[in-house]
């Protein structure tokens, strides 16, 4: 089964997320950047969903590390979710990746799904 | 069998590019084909004016000044629901978000006006009634 973890620190969304998600995929829950990035180490989900607004990091520095930790080993699936994503914050994820997604909230499960399992099936 | 030119006469279409030259290539070329096309330079004029038109079918750049293409692309949806859009747009990276998203067809600049005349046709016959 596919390890998803999503990180946002609005619980409704998270929660409700965690719970939509929970069928299909094991999922694990982060609510600040910090949690977000230990909770990569300690459960190394297949897919990540970020919000870009979290305490004490941000979604986007929560990718950047994690992939620099991972320098050399095989490469998650990430997705940035935000209200309002400005140019500055687009801007850092575009650099980060070759197919970079994102959506905005709120982001419609079905187009969730799909973006989670382009990871698996490389669409 | 449907007659693909009588069901196709008089589609509207509305573009979203700010490069002024190839938005009035791209007018003009599927003004032939009998297509009701407007464009727009400016996507904020033209989000306001798209409402109004109310086109079967949206072409958008991505990368143009004030608004962005997936701006539009969200804005159409929300405000003319299932039309389809058509992305035209040198920013390849983007097309897996676009196709998980939903957009009819992805285009990548350069590209031959027929190639974009041919998607046109495609997307709107998929996308009428009766088909």
């Amino acid at each position: 089964m596919t390890k998803v973890l999503i990180a946002d620190d609005e619980r409704e969304v998270s929660d409700f997320l965690a719970e939509a998600l929970s069928e299909r995929y094991s999922l694990s829950v982060a609510y600040d950047g910090e949690q977000a990035l230990t909770a990569l180490t300690v459960t190394d989900p297949d897919v990540v969903i970020l919000d870009v607004r979290m305490p004490k990091l941000d979604g986007i520095a929560v990718a950047e590390q994690d992939i620099r930790r991972m320098k050399g080993a095989a490469r998650r699936g990430y997705i940035l979710i935000s209200a309002y994503l400005d140019r500055g914050a687009l801007e850092r994820w575009l650099a980060l990746f070759d197919e970079p997604l994102f959506f905005s909230k709120p982001v419609a499960l079905e187009t969730l799904i799909r973006a989670i399992d382009s990871f698996r099936d490389g669409v | 069998m449907v007659d693909e030119k009588a069901l196709l006469k008089g589609k509207k279409i509305y573009i979203f590019e700010d490069d002024d030259k190839l938005a009035l290539n791209m007018s003009r070329y599927l003004s032939v084909y009998d297509y009701d096309v407007r464009y727009s330079t400016d996507a904020v004029q033209g989000l306001k004016a798209v409402k109004e038109f109310s086109p079967d079918l949206i072409i958008t750049d991505i990368n143009m000044p004030e608004v962005d293409g997936y701006t539009v692309f969200k804005e159409a949806q929300k405000s003319l629901g299932e039309v389809p859009v058509l992305v035209v747009t040198g920013e390849h990276k983007l097309q897996k978000l676009f196709e998980i998203e939903g957009v009819t067809a992805f285009i990548k600049k350069p590209f031959e006006m027929s190639v974009l005349e041919t998607t046109v046709k495609e997307a709107l016959l998929k996308h009428s009634p009766g088909k």
